[in-house]
């Protein structure tokens, strides 16, 4: 997979730790991490970034303030973004989708599927 | 604990009952000794049972923030286990990552090549694996929020039984009105705080992956 520059947002350091490292193995090197939605608005006022995947239950700011955040950002507009979270039901996929989220990933996952995830994402760009 | 419960409702149902009696006979302009004994007997029933609650709730109130701190204890030791496993996991791959660069220079090795790759495989479904820490942690902090929202209620309901124990029942029984008025207010306020505090954050996984991708390709268009 092509090189991607990605912004990851959990408040969980096991989470983030686990994706960090699955993303180098599919040739990510350029990942940077944030603990909550406030954090990584600030990040991402200062650095551009090629996809932003975020969990949902988070301190401070959520993943779903997060998302309504970003898509109001216009150079963030189209930026895919992944959603990676325990809630799994119905609705909250509704939500994600009505937001503009561009996948959704139910935790516990497998490292196939976020390979998946990730590529089917880049290939609709 | 049932039957603890059983006896209080009777005890609440018995006042019930005798604060109606009182009413009627009040209604009714019968002689002021038999509601003043009424009202006496009344008080003798209420003032035990109010101390038993008042008792109850500063016994739970206490062991609250015990139950809550045990809560972040497991949270941050599941927390560091996780991670020195992850750490242990990451020694190990780099070990077989330089073994398999060792070994690919020489063909003859492609059995121990295949061996390695499937450990480096066990080695990385063990690092998914521990994705359990953060479920487990989201759950533990919503158990640990339940416990906040109901320790902060016994506390107003404790401050609220202190002020009611010192009014006489004669001289203050407008004030004690007010106050329940206020208290009822507040009791409302709360109760809407409570609620939204104990509404459940994490929604357990009804649907499979393979649901979600389907729904989102269903819908991503319509929505």
């Amino acid at each position: 997979m092509e090189e991607k520059r990605i912004l990851y947002v959990d408040d969980s350091p096991t989470m983030r730790r686990i994706i960090h490292n699955s993303l180098q193995k599919i040739g990510m090197s350029q990942i940077m991490e944030a603990e909550n939605g406030v954090d990584a608005l600030e990040i991402l006022q200062k650095q551009d970034f090629d996809m932003m995947m975020t969990d949902w239950n988070m301190p401070e700011m959520n993943g779903k303030e997060l998302v309504e955040h970003v898509r109001s950002i216009d150079k963030y507009k189209k930026m895919p973004i992944l959603m990676v979270t325990t809630r799994g039901m119905e609705e909250d996929v509704v939500t994600a989708i009505k937001l503009g989220v561009n996948g959704y990933i139910v935790k516990p996952f497998t490292p196939e599927t976020l390979e998946k995830k990730m590529a089917e994402i880049f290939s609709q760009q | 604990m049932h039957r603890e419960k059983t006896m209080a409702v009777e005890k609440i149902d018995i006042i019930y009952e005798n604060l109606e009696q009182l009413q009627q006979s009040v209604r009714s302009g019968k002689e002021a000794g038999p509601i003043i004994d009424d009202l006496f007997r009344f008080i003798r029933d209420i003032v035990p049972f109010m101390l038993e609650v008042h008792s109850l709730m500063q016994e739970s109130s206490d062991s609250i923030p015990f139950a809550s701190a045990n809560l972040n204890t497991i949270s941050k030791t599941t927390e560091m286990a996780t991670h020195q496993v992850l750490d242990q996991l990451d020694v190990v791959s780099a070990k077989l990552q330089r073994l398999r660069s060792d070994l690919q220079e020489e063909k003859s090795n492609q059995a121990r090549l295949t061996l390695i790759d499937e450990v480096l495989k066990d080695a990385s479904d063990i690092v998914y694996a521990l994705q359990f820490q953060d479920i487990t942690s989201q759950k533990l902090q919503h158990v640990n929020d339940i416990l906040q929202a109901i320790y902060e209620r016994f506390l107003t309901l404790f401050r609220s039984s202190l002020r009611l124990r010192n009014h006489s029942m004669f001289a203050n029984g407008m004030l004690d009105e007010m106050v329940q008025d206020q208290e009822k207010t507040k009791e409302q306020r709360l109760k809407s705080d409570f609620d939204r505090q104990t509404e459940d954050e994490i929604h357990h996984t009804h649907i499979s992956q393979d649901q979600i991708d389907h729904y989102f390709r269903r819908h991503k268009g319509h929505i």
